[in-house]
């Protein structure tokens, strides 16, 4: 009977580690990519009171603290114009929440006329985002 | 010969966990309702006893019936005049921190808040 031979040691480099790191260094930038995606790029304000959110927004908006409005990347300008009451009337349609990401410096009059403005067009939930304070 | 690769391999996955972990927190958020400026009217119920104008006017100050107040002093003072509802205006220079931090206390203590929107 004749026993296959035995395999030869392996030598030079392990391409399996190898892969593995390069892997990992595919799925880090991937996320790093989401989460900068994502990030408000306001300084949210703190609250005590505040409750966690557990379901999704269907509208997110952002105001800077120069008291800017923006719907993801695009700014609104100003004024509420036209495309900003298109975005708004179709969240309220949705009846989910919309919530507002706005920076802790942003001017209280603007936040709140956005609020109304929000509510006049029939959205019901309204969210302004917080962080907790330290 | 020490194993670079695997050292690698283990810091990548603890830096994983801990990006997932941050993102994995959910937000916390508010909610706020406006009154109409339009119509400052009180609700019924309360349309016998005055309400306090609170006035939130940046900086961390605040006035009430047009006495500046601190923070601190608030609920007492609403306390001590028997108000359990407070209208709430905020000034142009006013941040949003600010109002905030007037509306936690009222909260915190049960006085009900008629925030109206700002005249433009």
């Amino acid at each position: 009977m004749k026993l296959p031979a035995a395999a030869a040691p392996r030598s030079g480099l392990d391409l399996l580690p190898l892969l593995n790191v390069v892997l990992l260094l595919l799925g880090f930038f991937l996320l790093l990519a989401r989460i900068d995606r994502g990030a408000p790029e306001v300084g949210l304000p703190t609250a005590e009171s505040a409750q966690a959110v557990r379901t999704p927004a269907s509208l997110s908006l952002r105001i800077d603290a120069a008291g800017g409005l923006f719907v993801g990347e695009r700014s609104l300008g100003d004024g509420f114009d036209d495309a900003a009451f298109s975005a708004f009337q179709a969240a309220a349609a949705t009846a989910g929440p919309v919530e507002l990401h706005a920076d802790a410096a942003a001017p209280a009059t603007r936040v709140l006329m956005l609020l109304q403005t929000l509510q006049r067009v029939g959205v019901r939930d309204l969210r302004i985002l917080t962080q907790p304070s330290e | 010969m020490l194993g670079l690769t695997s050292l690698v391999d283990v810091v990548f996955i603890l830096l994983f966990f801990f990006m997932l972990a941050a993102r994995g927190a959910p937000p916390q958020a508010l909610s706020l309702t406006v009154s109409d400026a339009a119509s400052p009217a009180p609700p019924a119920a309360v349309a016998d006893r005055p309400q306090g104008l609170l006035r939130v006017l940046g900086g961390g100050r605040i006035e009430l019936d047009g006495r500046l107040l601190e923070t601190s002093a608030l609920v007492p003072t609403l306390r001590a005049a028997s108000r359990d509802q407070v209208q709430v205006r905020v000034a142009p220079a006013a941040q949003l921190q600010d109002l905030i931090d007037a509306l936690e206390p009222l909260r915190a203590a049960g006085i009900g808040v008629d925030l109206l929107a700002p005249t433009a």
